[in-house]
């Protein structure tokens, strides 16, 4: 009986060997693909993006820190509740470290959101945070550097027409664009001014 | 006597008078545009005093083209806003319409929202009771967690 077991279990066990022996490959692998793309893999970069003021090309502003957020206007909850908290995190900062700070709003929605029109949405929020957009090609090519994702949605019997789904992350970056901190999306502008500190 | 009965009719009358809006609006409020704003939206929280459940299936208001009940939902951190057929409220329970989640939705603004504005706006319910709530437009405060002023 024991014997019988014996046999059994090394069976089993001389089966199971190669599969180990694969899933620590694979492990191993993915790991090593891991660390070379995290070498490779820098997020953000440089943009020229045209605003009501003519064309914004990041790096010609190098003293700043940028905070920047790819959203449209015709959003209706989202994306202001994002300003705001934006807006809050920046009112927290005293003067010094605020002028070093720029908001940026991407708008994703360049067949609905004229520049006149971003700026004057994105100055409501603060005057410190501006309003760039450009072709749905370029912003889309951009959006993909960051790591930033949206798709047009339909909505069945909706005044709306369509929507954007996206997603709504503050990327903080340095002049050359690269992105230093990106900080999901909340309610709350805690999370934001603490990474806006660490960044200062 | 006379007293004591005119008394006793309004102690009866009054509860039924109140138990007329199953469903109680408490802290509505519309979010302040920039100008020229297209869209806005509108947030409260709905009390549903009865056992029943009741929900909110239609909206209207004169500020704006169209009114609809959306809602938003997060799928692997992308924002998704959707249009609901009706916002649920449970038997005595309450449901908060609120950023992020559940919202009536003001599409085809006909004026600017500024802040200390007044609107007015009906809520329809599925058990046939309307009401018509007046509201303040206010701007939407993030963060105000710690902050008090």
């Amino acid at each position: 009986m024991l014997n019988r077991f014996k046999k059994h279990f090394f069976k089993a066990f001389i089966m199971l060997l190669p599969v180990v022996a694969l899933v620590a490959g694979m492990e191993m692998y993915q790991k090593y693909q891991m660390e070379t793309s995290a070498k490779t893999l820098q997020l953000g970069g440089d943009f020229t993006l045209q605003s009501a003021n003519g064309s914004f090309t990041l790096s010609q502003h190098p003293e700043k820190l940028n905070v920047i957020y790819f959203g449209y206007t015709q959003c209706p909850d989202i994306c202001p509740t994002s300003l705001s908290v934006m807006a809050f995190a920046f009112k927290q900062l005293p003067p010094e470290q605020l002028d070093k700070l720029q908001g940026i709003l991407i708008s994703v929605d360049p067949e609905r959101d004229s520049l006149e029109h971003l700026q004057s949405y994105t100055a409501f929020f603060h005057p410190q945070i501006i309003g760039l957009t450009d072709t749905p090609e370029k912003i889309l090519t951009l959006s993909r550097q960051y790591g930033a994702f949206y798709q047009k949605a339909q909505i069945d019997n909706s005044a709306m027409g369509y929507t954007i789904d996206h997603t709504s992350v503050f990327y903080i970056t340095n002049s050359k664009g690269e992105v230093l901190e990106s900080v999901p999306h909340s309610a709350s502008s805690d999370t934001l001014l603490a990474a806006l500190k660490r960044q200062l | 006597m006379k007293k004591w009965l005119t008394a006793l009719i309004f102690a009866l009358i009054t509860p039924l008078a109140m138990a007329a809006t199953s469903v109680d609006v408490v802290q509505p409020y519309a979010r302040a545009v920039p100008p020229g704003q297209t869209n806005s939206a509108i947030f409260m929280r709905l009390k549903n005093n009865s056992a029943v459940p009741i929900s909110l299936i239609n909206a209207k208001s004169g500020v704006a083209e169209a009114v609809e009940l959306h809602t938003h939902t997060m799928d692997q951190g992308v924002m998704k806003m959707r249009q609901v057929s009706e916002i649920k409220i449970a038997g005595n329970g309450m449901t908060h319409l609120k950023p992020g989640g559940y919202h009536i939705m003001l599409i085809g603004l006909r004026q600017n929202l500024f802040e200390g504005q007044k609107i007015s706006v009906k809520l329809y319910f599925s058990n046939g009771e309307m009401s018509v709530v007046e509201l303040p437009v206010k701007k939407v405060m993030v963060g105000m967690k710690k902050m008090s002023h």
